[in-house]
């Protein structure tokens, strides 16, 4: 009988020992098997589906942007920070022209009876006012039609400014307040959203850029999705998809779309076709060249 | 240097290419197809606005039931609407872009004495191109039958499946102050009355064929099947047996008839042969047995039992049989009707002392109420088609029969004025 074990080898003289490396080998691949089936399991590395970006619908006014910011597709955009500064326009004017503020400061004294010092500042323009003018520039006979003719436009002129400035900030804020009114009716007609958010910024909710706009691809769903005609009455069923693939050009043109998947369902295959032709044009120039893939179904479809 | 040259290449190309991640979109925008139908025009110089008007009339009627559609306002339409345009290529696609057309109707007529040509077009707007187009020739009686003949089309060629406008409904009036027998289009034109039986008429139902109808009849003072072809007028007594003779129902292949009778005593649902005669007893049960409607497929049967209490719908095979009990809520169920895609059973259940038109999926699952409101709806039928439900309802104070769509929506009153309507069958293809 013959003994093959170690002890036996060593006993014959043989040097026991396995085959070389194979203990760490079987370790080594006992590691990376487990590594694999861990990283496949999606903890390490995501599952090969691709990703489909969450359903948003947004505002086609608003093009899209790069970068966009954190809030929601649909916000109401914030009022850019310009017209905000309207308000300090008059000081410029005051800063160039002093005598031009000085009219208009005069009627400002008025309504603000507790101040006793501006009810003087009328009094002592009327006679220091002409006084430097005249003296600098022209002879005392005609100093105040001079000074006159030259504040005059200007002063109509800023006057005029002011109350064009005065009237688009009132008419800002009356848009502004129609369209509150409109969100308030809207927000209390829709259940899906509580008045507060209709003031978020906005953007995205995953945005972490900078600028207040949807994303390019949330703005390129809801462009596709306006121009999806399709009635429930057409189609059987409602587990209908077909997935495809479109390819525009960086001037937004469609270069060529492929059906990477059909539904099986003509109608509703045809009714895809046609949202691609109706969206053969971007009303943007995209940054480079885009190819997305764009899954249609009827999930959301109302019964 | 090269190869930092080629990678530099390579990662400048990868850049100017944005592949975006998928995309979802889940529901269409539009959730109707914007449609515009253009006015019919003369072929030749001598025009018939009447002509037109009736087109334009039927088919608006047609296709908004179908709720397919949004129509385009006429009054936004161009200078294209005014053309005649049979011919893809004279359309100016572009004008019903600008409206947000999808589709678009063109037309034409033409009358010589009593003849009249009717030409209609539809046009695909996005793709620019005809999806159907039909040439009609006839009398000038026929307009309205060419019109839904089109309508129909249209439907075919959007949806797969045609419309079910070129048909008739039956139903029961008291116009002459008996109820008798009368058809009408779909949309209430043109009622004619089939029965002067000076006496009580219930229950039509079609043949297969469309040719011939069944009815219960109170003319020889006893509730009789009778049988009678349409076009020529013949009728025939078939079964007139003591006792409830009633709800007659052709079977999917029209060879054979279900019906009530109740000449032992009982009410039982009998096969019979479209002569009348005898094939088989069905049911055989202290309980009523009535109102049987066949599967399409021709092997099941729905009809009303009140063998376990209250009247409720059962199924059970077309050769008899054990039967399994459908719906299980409502004082009274009746009047089942098979759906034509055999998936759904339509029926009329009371609650709260009114009767609505509630729907079941053939397995029992899946009930759901279509008809809500004030009045009474019952004796639901099918559009062979399966897209509409026609029944007749007392919400106006006087009966009347309204159309729906399957879903519960777009209902709208059908039937003329004048007199109590009700019990309506809906015809296959005229």
């Amino acid at each position: 009988m013959t003994d093959f074990s170690p002890k036996s080898n060593h006993r014959q003289g043989f040097r026991a020992r396995s085959e070389p490396g194979l203990g760490r080998t079987l370790v080594l691949s006992l590691v990376i098997h487990l590594v694999v089936a861990v990283a496949f399991s999606g903890v390490i590395v995501p599952r090969f589906a691709k990703e489909r970006k969450p359903v948003y619908y947004v505002d086609l006014v608003q093009l899209p942007v790069k970068n966009p910011q954190a809030g929601r597709p649909d916000a109401r955009p914030t009022p850019p920070k310009e017209q905000k500064s309207v308000p300090p326009k008059p000081e410029p004017v005051k800063k160039a022209e002093p005598k031009k503020a000085e009219p208009l400061v005069v009627k400002k004294p008025e309504p603000p009876k507790p101040k006793a010092e501006t009810v003087k500042k009328p009094a002592v323009k009327a006679a220091p006012k002409p006084e430097p003018k005249a003296v600098a520039k022209k002879a005392d006979p005609k100093p105040q039609p001079k000074p006159q003719p030259k504040p005059q436009p200007k002063a109509e002129k800023a006057s005029y400014d002011d109350v064009l400035a005065a009237m688009k900030k009132m008419q800002a804020k009356k848009e502004i307040e129609d369209l509150k009114a409109k969100l308030a009716a809207l927000a209390a007609s829709d259940t899906r959203h509580e008045a507060p958010a209709v003031e978020a910024p906005l953007g995205m909710p995953e945005g972490k850029g900078n600028e207040a706009g949807p994303s390019q691809s949330a703005w390129i769903q809801t462009f596709l999705k306006q121009n999806w005609s399709l009635s429930k009455y057409q189609v059987l069923r409602s587990s209908l998809e077909a997935e495809v693939h479109l390819v525009y050009d960086a001037r937004g043109n469609l270069l060529d779309f492929k059906f990477l998947n059909e539904s099986g369902d003509a109608t509703f295959d045809e009714s895809v076709k046609k949202a691609i032709v109706k969206s053969k044009t971007l009303p943007f120039e995209p940054d480079n060249r885009l190819e997305i893939d764009v899954v249609f179904n009827l999930k959301d479809l109302m019964e | 240097m090269f190869p930092r040259t080629l990678l530099s290449i390579v990662l400048l190309l990868v850049s100017a290419v944005t592949a975006g991640a998928q995309i979802e979109i889940r529901a269409p925008g539009q959730q109707t197809i914007p449609l515009a139908i253009t006015p019919f025009l003369p072929l030749e110089r001598e025009q018939h606005p009447d002509i037109a008007a009736e087109v334009d009339a039927v088919l608006n009627a047609d296709l908004d039931l179908s709720g397919l559609f949004s129509m385009v306002d006429p009054q936004a339409f161009l200078s294209d609407a005014g053309r005649l345009g049979l011919v893809s290529i004279d359309v100016e696609f572009e004008q019903w872009r600008m409206l947000a057309a999808d589709a678009l109707i063109k037309g034409a007529y033409s009358v010589r004495g009593d003849e009249l040509v009717l030409e209609a077009r539809l046009y695909d707007v996005v793709r620019r191109r005809l999806l159907t187009g039909r040439r009609y020739v006839g009398q000038l009686k026929d307009l309205r039958r060419m019109a839904h003949s089109f309508a129909d089309q249209v439907l075919e060629s959007l949806t797969g499946e045609a419309g079910p406008f070129n048909t008739r409904i039956a139903f029961v009036s008291t116009r002459t102050g008996r109820k008798e027998l009368y058809l009408m289009e779909v949309d209430g034109h043109n009622p004619i009355r089939v029965t002067d039986h000076n006496a009580i008429v219930l229950n039509p139902d079609f043949s297969p064929s469309g040719k011939e109808l069944i009815f219960t009849s109170y003319r020889a003072g006893n509730p009789d099947l009778y049988r009678k072809e349409i076009y020529t007028g013949a009728e025939a007594r078939i079964s007139h047996r003591k006792g409830l003779n009633i709800a007659g129902r052709y079977s999917p292949d029209g060879r054979q008839l279900v019906a009530t009778l109740s000449k032992d005593g009982n009410s039982e649902l009998y096969l019979l042969e479209t002569d009348g005669r005898i094939r088989r007893r069905l049911t055989n049960q202290w309980a009523i047995d009535v109102d049987a409607s066949w599967s399409p497929d021709g092997d099941q049967l729905a009809f009303v039992s009140d063998r376990l209490g209250n009247p409720h719908i059962f199924v059970m095979d077309a050769d008899g049989g054990a039967a399994r009990r459908l719906t299980s809520d409502g004082k009274y169920n009746s009047t089942p009707a098979w759906s034509p895609d055999g998936k759904t059973i339509a029926f009329s259940r009371q609650q709260g002392g009114q009767f609505d038109i509630y729907t079941i999926a053939a397995d029992g699952s899946a009930e759901r109420r279509l008809t809500f409101g004030a009045g009474n709806k019952e004796h639901p039928r099918w559009s062979p088609d399966g897209r509409f439900i026609v029944y007749s309802s007392d919400e106006a104070g006087s009966k009347g029969i309204f159309i729906m769509r399957a879903d519960g929506s777009g209902a709208r009153r059908i039937s003329p004025q004048g007199g109590q309507a009700s019990h309506p069958a809906w015809s296959k293809q005229w």
